[in-house]
């Protein structure tokens, strides 16, 4: 299976899903015009790989902001991860935040009380 | 051909400029934007915002609250009927107010109404849980909301404001009212 990698523009994320080590990462900004457009591939993706996940897959999302469209679907992603942990396959998502961003935190809260996956919350550490 | 002095100062062609500045003076409109609002005018705008925060040297947190609050108005103003909406910015020395200002149609205005009423009296813990629950709705079960408002946002915004959501309603004609909605940020409540 092939990594998809996406770059990201001044209001989509960067994408990249690594079958290989297993590690899935979404930063920068999502607030795209037409978002299940944008995120649909993804999707696609991620229900390839759960025909065969590795053991273990780190997720992380490091978004800088997005609006309540891809709250949407990030939700339908981290399902899609939470139907492999409940698998059987470990899954460990950390979510990003900036300690100045309480919404950002918030809504890592909302993510971990809505689904039965783990999901750690991290401060960015400034550069 | 040289302008009189009384020309210049009745010159009817830019009798709009001072009444405009005067209003967004006495408003405290660090920002103002109209037209049509698309996700590709968000970091133009956020940019601009930013500038403006810059010269008061606004804390942190609340520089990343109003920036999250305008994201999300922005999904309120994408009007695919109409097209022009209108995004206004406030600085008062004790609070931020972000605003957006579009067309809905006039048939909707009591159930929006309504919708905001209800809103506005739910605690943060109610608003979380029915956030919850508009998160896990599929976009295709119930697309726009109300008269082309994602309500969504309306509730993201009521979270993230920590205060009562702020509307008036300006009846236009049968076919269209212009609705207008204020989300605050009290500076002491961040």
């Amino acid at each position: 299976m092939e990594a998809l990698r996406i770059e990201s523009t001044h209001k989509t994320p960067r994408v990249i899903l690594d079958p290989e080590n297993g590690i899935f990462e979404f930063s920068g900004r999502s607030i795209p015009e037409d978002a299940l457009g944008f995120y649909n591939p993804i999707f696609e993706w991620l229900d390839k790989y759960a025909q065969q996940p590795l053991p273990r897959t780190h997720v992380r999302f490091d978004l800088e902001y997005f609006n309540t469209s891809s709250s949407k679907n990030i939700l339908e992603i981290l399902k899609r991860l939470e139907a492999i942990h409940a698998s059987g396959h470990e899954v460990r998502v950390t979510w990003f935040y900036d300690e100045d961003d309480e919404d950002m935190e918030e809504t890592g809260q909302d993510y971990q009380a809505l689904l039965n996956l783990p999901i750690e919350l991290s401060v960015k550490v400034q550069s | 051909m040289v302008a009189s002095q009384s020309e210049l100062l009745h010159e009817p062609a830019l009798s709009y400029a001072y009444p405009l500045y005067r209003n967004m003076l006495d408003n405290s409109i660090i920002f103002m934007y109209h037209g049509p609002i698309t996700p590709d005018l968000v970091v133009d705008v956020l940019s601009m915002v930013e500038y403006r925060l810059g010269d008061a040297k606004e804390d942190r947190r609340i520089s990343k609250k109003l920036f999250n609050i305008m994201v999300e108005s922005f999904s309120l103003g994408e009007d695919q009927r109409r097209g022009h909406s209108v995004l206004i910015v406030r600085q008062l020395p004790y609070l931020y107010a972000v605003s957006i200002g579009r067309r809905i149609p006039s048939g909707v205005v009591y159930q929006v109404k309504a919708f905001l009423d209800w809103v506005n009296t739910l605690s943060p813990e109610q608003l979380r849980e029915e956030y919850h629950r508009a998160l896990q709705t599929k976009e295709a079960d119930k697309p726009q909301g109300i008269g082309g408002l994602p309500l969504i946002s309306i509730l993201d915004l009521a979270r993230k404001s920590h205060d009562v959501l702020h509307y008036a309603f300006e009846y236009l004609d049968d076919e269209d009212s212009f609705f207008s909605l204020e989300a605050r940020i009290q500076k002491n409540m961040i």
